[in-house]
């Protein structure tokens, strides 16, 4: 008697067990695997303004940018007359494509020095998310330009490996929140040819962004030069800019003393500060599209 | 000795027959489609967690949010970081109970209603779902479409964007259901 009581009793209990573990919190149990998971939007566009961000176009995504430098904003009679220096805009074209997830190739044509280049970008490290996760996002990004204006001095002996430029950079950021997110840039630039300047210079960018609403960011990049800084009538490029984001497109719109559309410019062709009203206007606007059929979902 | 082996038995076979009530699935498919004249987003997940108790008719869905593949891969960086913010509302999640009276142990197909709690973007929503299930020597392969509105989650639309994201989602499931182990 006693038995059977004491195993229906621990037929009871057992079953009690179960039906206190609740099927819903035992399969979010179950599924709350504690796996690092990446973090996303640290920053809303490839550029962070004229500079470039750790974040890369998907696979088989296609990211058309147009990028308009303005004339100087510079107080005086012209001011009105060049509509806020609109009438003397710099234009470039570039045309990015991610080849994988983390890799991505482009094409540009600027028209300061009537330069093409190719650029290429490559994801080594993702920030993540969860116990032990990697800190920080990391990416190369390296550019190589040619400009194709004519010679400035025709008698010389000129080689095609004159008209070359190269930049090499690492980008590292981390965003620490939903609402900031932070890089720095080391980068090396390299001419091979220079009037009275240095052949190589070295860099180190700092920028970040600051999430205002879901749509858009206010950003800033900063780009002081390591070597070279007794070079006459160059300085620092400087920019801040403002994200608007709609969907398909991005624009960027910003303040910046630089005319330059790529680093090779942006950084040795920069022949004002902002405090002497080196201002100018600019926007980039890029519109991404998707190649990717294979993922089409039914 | 003897009382404590009965003991073990009783609680094994009570461990078995318990979890036999249950059936799951961890590559449930869970897929949404916004449809407006200006464009089509879609997008699926195939990862998705349910559940059923056949005993008390407990329905549980569990979609990780990051986890939905669209063809854009932008919009799928949109779709979590303006609207669902998947890195403070991870999951959606349904945990409901079928209405009518059926022996989910037997085979065949049954149409059925649950109601449940339907937790999306951090808002919980008393919803009656419509679906079958169908059984066929020990799996259970259910399916149901349902149309969610956003508003209703709290998710809103910017209004630079709003002429691209429908008012009602359409959202289809599919699920093939193990006993679980």
């Amino acid at each position: 008697m006693k038995k059977i009581f004491i195993i229906i009793l621990a037929f009871v209990a057992n079953n009690y067990c179960f039906a206190q573990d609740d099927l819903f919190s035992t399969m979010l149990n179950d599924s709350n695997n504690s796996k690092p998971t990446p973090v996303y939007a640290t920053f809303k566009s490839t550029r962070l303004i004229t500079g470039q961000s750790t974040e890369n176009i998907s696979s088989k995504h296609l990211n058309v940018v147009i990028l308009h430098r303005f004339g100087l904003v510079k107080n005086g009679e012209d001011l009105y007359y060049n509509f806020l220096g609109f009438d003397n805009a710099s234009i470039r074209f570039a045309f990015d494509y991610g080849i994988t997830n983390n890799l991505m190739v482009g094409i540009g044509r600027s028209v300061i020095g009537k330069t093409y280049d190719g650029s290429i970008k490559y994801k080594i490290l993702k920030q993540k998310k969860g116990s032990g996760a990697m800190p920080i996002s990391l990416s190369y990004y390296g550019n190589m330009s040619i400009n194709t204006s004519e010679w400035e001095d025709k008698m010389r002996d000129n080689y095609f490996s004159s008209r070359l430029q190269f930049c090499n950079s690492f980008l590292i950021s981390r965003k620490f929140n939903e609402h900031l997110s932070l890089q720095i840039m080391p980068t090396f630039i390299h001419r091979n040819l220079v009037k009275f300047a240095e052949n190589d210079l070295y860099v180190l960018g700092v920028g970040g962004s600051i999430k205002i609403t879901r749509s858009t960011r206010l950003n800033f990049e900063y780009y002081p030069r390591l070597n070279g800084r007794n070079e006459q009538n160059q300085f620092d490029c400087l920019s801040v800019g403002f994200d608007i984001e709609t969907g398909g497109h991005v624009f960027q719109l910003m303040l910046t003393n630089s005319v330059g559309m790529i680093e090779q410019t942006m950084i040795t062709q920069t022949n004002i500060s902002w405090p002497n009203q080196g201002l100018r206007l600019g926007f980039n606007l890029s519109r991404k599209f998707s190649f990717d059929r294979g993922n089409k979902s039914k | 000795m003897k009382k404590t082996f009965l003991f073990l038995l009783f609680s094994l076979i009570n461990y078995i027959y318990v979890n036999a009530q249950i059936f799951s699935s961890k590559t449930g498919i869970v897929s949404f489609y916004s449809a407006t004249p200006i464009e089509d987003i879609k997008a699926k997940s195939k990862n998705v967690v349910v559940a059923i108790n056949i005993q008390n008719k407990q329905v549980v869905f569990i979609i990780y949010n990051t986890a939905f593949e669209f063809e854009n891969k932008m919009m799928q960086e949109h779709f979590n970081e303006k609207y669902m913010e998947s890195e403070k509302f991870p999951r959606s999640t349904f945990n409901g109970k079928i209405n009518d009276e059926l022996d989910l142990s037997k085979n065949g197909t049954y149409t059925i209603s649950v109601n449940g709690k339907l937790t999306i973007h951090g808002v919980e929503k008393e919803r009656n779902i419509a679906g079958t299930i169908d059984v066929k020597d020990g799996k259970l392969q259910i399916s149901s479409a349902l149309k969610i509105k956003i508003a209703d989650h709290n998710i809103s639309i910017p209004s630079l964007v709003k002429s691209n994201i429908s008012e009602f989602i359409d959202v289809k499931i599919d699920a093939t259901l193990l006993p679980k182990n």
